[in-house]
């Protein structure tokens, strides 16, 4: 699930992506600077990670997202790549790209979009342990 | 009636993925919640707590647009509509 139209790119994939490419198209003549996030799977004991979504949901919420960003700090161009699916240790999670006319404004967008999504986005992650798997807690979950 | 629940996270794995429920007219998402734990008494625990209440953390979405637990008792459900059961959501 994709969309190009805005310049970025919005997508929930099984794909991996070239962060290389998506920070080269988010320059503009006017850009002042482009900062990224990647989300890493990280080696917590676990074999992998099993991520899923509500799809049609949180490809909303990710575009809906994406334009509080572009409103509040002024951003020009927004990439946002999810993944789904089994992911090894080492393997990306999620790629954020934005770019702006000054940095202040691109480490904002960029830690704003980090964190609705993860107080947003239905999106949930499983690890796979050698004997047996375990949901990683939610961000507003308590026992 | 019939209404289409889909569960997601950790409750994909104790309840399934989706199941049709079939309830009468004029009934509420906290009923068709209720009849999707009646035969499971620790998956009502997962949803409700000891005042039998919905457990705070718990997201609910009736046909992909959030609701609030005040709506989940007072909103009527229609043939076909999609309850949602979603625990914290844990992405990024």
């Amino acid at each position: 699930m994709e969309d190009r139209d805005s310049g970025g790119r919005i997508a929930l994939t099984g794909d991996d992506f070239d962060s290389g490419a998506y920070i080269k198209s988010a320059k503009r003549r006017t850009t002042g600077a482009i900062v990224t996030f990647v989300g890493v799977v990280r080696d917590d004991d676990i074999e992998s990670i099993e991520i899923e979504a509500y799809e049609k949901v949180a490809q909303g919420d990710l575009y809906e997202i994406r334009d509080e960003a572009v409103a509040k700090y002024d951003l020009q161009e927004v990439t946002i790549v999810h993944r789904v699916g089994n992911l090894q240790v080492g393997d990306n999670i999620l790629l954020i790209v934005v770019s702006a006319g000054h940095r202040k404004q691109a480490f904002s967008g960029c830690e704003f979009i980090l964190e609705r999504i993860k107080e947003r986005a239905p999106i949930w992650k499983r690890e796979i342990l050698s004997d047996g798997d375990r949901w990683v807690k939610g961000n507003h979950e308590y026992a | 009636m019939k209404i289409h629940v889909r569960m997601f996270g950790r409750f994909k794995h104790q309840f399934g993925d989706w199941r049709e429920v079939d309830v009468p007219e004029g009934n509420t998402p906290l009923d068709v919640l209720k009849e999707v734990v009646a035969t499971n008494p620790e998956g009502y625990m997962a949803i409700f707590d000891d005042q039998n209440r919905i457990r705070n953390h718990i997201i609910l979405m009736l046909n992909r647009k959030r609701i609030s637990f005040a709506d989940c008792s007072s909103v009527i459900l229609h043939d076909t509509d999609e309850l949602a059961l979603l625990p914290p959501v844990a992405g990024g």
